[in-house]
Formats: C-alpha cells, structure tokens, sequence
C-alpha cells in the first residue's frame, strides 16, 4: 500500500467513526466537534482526489459549521460563560483528550507535510488523467459557469437576510 | 480500486446522515445529520468527476453543493433559536407555531 492509500484509508476511516458519533452523540459540543473532524478527514480524502481547493473549502466549513453549533448551542442551553460541561478529570478521560489531541495533530501534520512537499496544486497520484489547477478552476468558474457563480452569490444573500428575519424578536417587528 | 472504496464511504455517509435525521428529534441534531448526509453527497460527486475529463466542473458543482450546505444549517440554526425563543422548544415533535 502507498503513502497516499494508506493516508486515504485512513482518512475514510476517520470521517466514518465521526460520523457515526455525530449519529449517535448525547453531548451536543462533543458532536459538533465530531462534525468538525468528519469534514476535516473529508477533506483529506479531497486532497487524494487531487482536489486541494476543494478541500481548501471543505475546511473552512468544516470551522464555521463547529463555531455555528457550539455557538448556537450555547445560546439554546443558556450557558454562554461555560460552553463545555464540567466533568471531573480521571485516567480515562484525559487518556481521551490525549488520543484526540494525536489524532488532530497527526492528521494535520499530515496534511501538512503533503503540502509542502507536493504543493497545492500538483497532483497526488502520478496515474491520474490530469491535475486541475486553480486556474483552471477560475477559468471554468468566471467564464463558462457565470450564471452559477451568481446564483451562489444571491443564494448565500438570501440565505442572510432570510435567517436574520428569523431571528428577530416580535417586538423588532412592529 | 480507491474510487470503489470511496464511493462505498460516500454512500455510508448519506445512510447515517439520512437515517439518523429521521430518527433524532432534536433539532440541531437534526441539523448536523442532515451535514453528514450532504457530505456523503459532495463526496460522490468529487469521486465521479476526478478521473474524467470534466473534473474542474465536479469541483465546481461539489462547491456549490458546500455553499448549499452552509446555507442549510444557517438557516436551520437559525429556525432551530427562534423555536427556543418562542416557547423553549429544543425537540421536533413538540407542535409549535412559528409565528409570534
């Protein structure tokens, strides 16, 4: 097995055990930091599909999915000072925070060390029909799909005034 | 033999994130599962394109399918804190009126 199947599979394997978590979860934050990690590992598995800005994008939600649910989670619950509950500290669960905190290091060292020794950009595996580059991707987004680009424009604004009506108080409203 | 397995995966996600949807009744819970859903989705669809010709176009349309989901749960979110502020209803199966 390859460098970069052994990095694949275990990026699937990743993203599978937290999705199962976010499935089965009680712990709202636990979850919404087990989403965090599903889409990091899913966008490693972007980066062995040599697509890197994909998965440069996939991160980014990745980080604005986890603020949303833990923020929203702490206005739900009333409990903005104290988002995470307070357990007492045993063996187990530090062993836990330990293994987590590997794991996120060692994945993103991973990651990492793939960029600089390969650049964005290059492609992954030397077998694939092509590399799609950036500007590749600028060409086919600005000159060929100009009407999507600005549907995903109006559709994000839409989005933005739709919550922000939502989340308006009655007496905003009169 | 990768673009196998990674089409199994995609397809995994989607029967968790759809399955557990429909059985969780919290909202934001709701919410996350349907994320999952949607990145099992994106993933078939980058795993597709990746070997053909047109695999910039995948890209393109895996990224739209990403601003959809982060429009999802903004708005989700945001349904999800005006049913707690109206009544402080966290669970789907309570009948609320969003109205105010």
């Amino acid at each position: 097995m390859t460098a970069v199947g052994f990095f694949s599979f275990f990026s699937s394997v990743i993203c599978l055990l937290c999705a199962v978590y976010v499935a089965v979860g009680r712990n709202l934050f636990r979850v919404a930091i087990a989403l965090f990690c599903e889409l990091c590992a899913l966008a490693s598995v972007f980066i062995c599909l040599n697509a890197e800005y994909l998965a440069s994008i996939t991160f980014g939600a990745a980080v604005l999915v986890a603020v949303a649910f833990v923020a929203f989670g702490s206005f739900i619950k009333g409990n903005l000072h104290s988002p995470l509950p307070t357990t007492p500290k045993d063996g187990a669960s530090i062993l836990r925070s330990v293994i987590g905190a590997a794991v996120g290091i060692g994945l993103g060292g991973l990651i990492g060390a793939i960029f600089l020794t390969r650049g964005i950009g290059t492609s992954l595996d030397t077998t694939a029909n092509s590399a799609i580059e950036v500007s590749a991707l600028g060409d086919a987004l600005f000159l060929e799909h100009r009407v999507l680009f600005v549907f995903i424009g109006l559709f994000a604004l839409i989005l933005i005034i739709g919550s922000g009506l939502l989340l308006r108080r009655p007496d905003d409203a009169e | 033999m990768r673009n196998e397995v990674f089409l199994i995966l995609s397809s995994i996600l989607f029967g968790i994130g759809a399955a557990a949807a429909l059985v969780r009744a919290s909202v934001l819970s709701m919410i996350m599962n349907i994320v999952t859903a949607f990145s099992g989705v994106i993933l078939a669809v980058v795993v597709l394109s990746a070997n053909s010709a047109k695999a910039g176009e995948g890209q393109l349309f895996a990224m739209t399918l990403v601003v959809m989901l982060v429009g999802v749960m903004v708005v989700g979110c945001a349904v999800a804190y005006r049913r707690y502020m109206a009544a402080g209803v966290r669970e789907l199966d309570e009948k609320i009126e969003l109205r105010h």
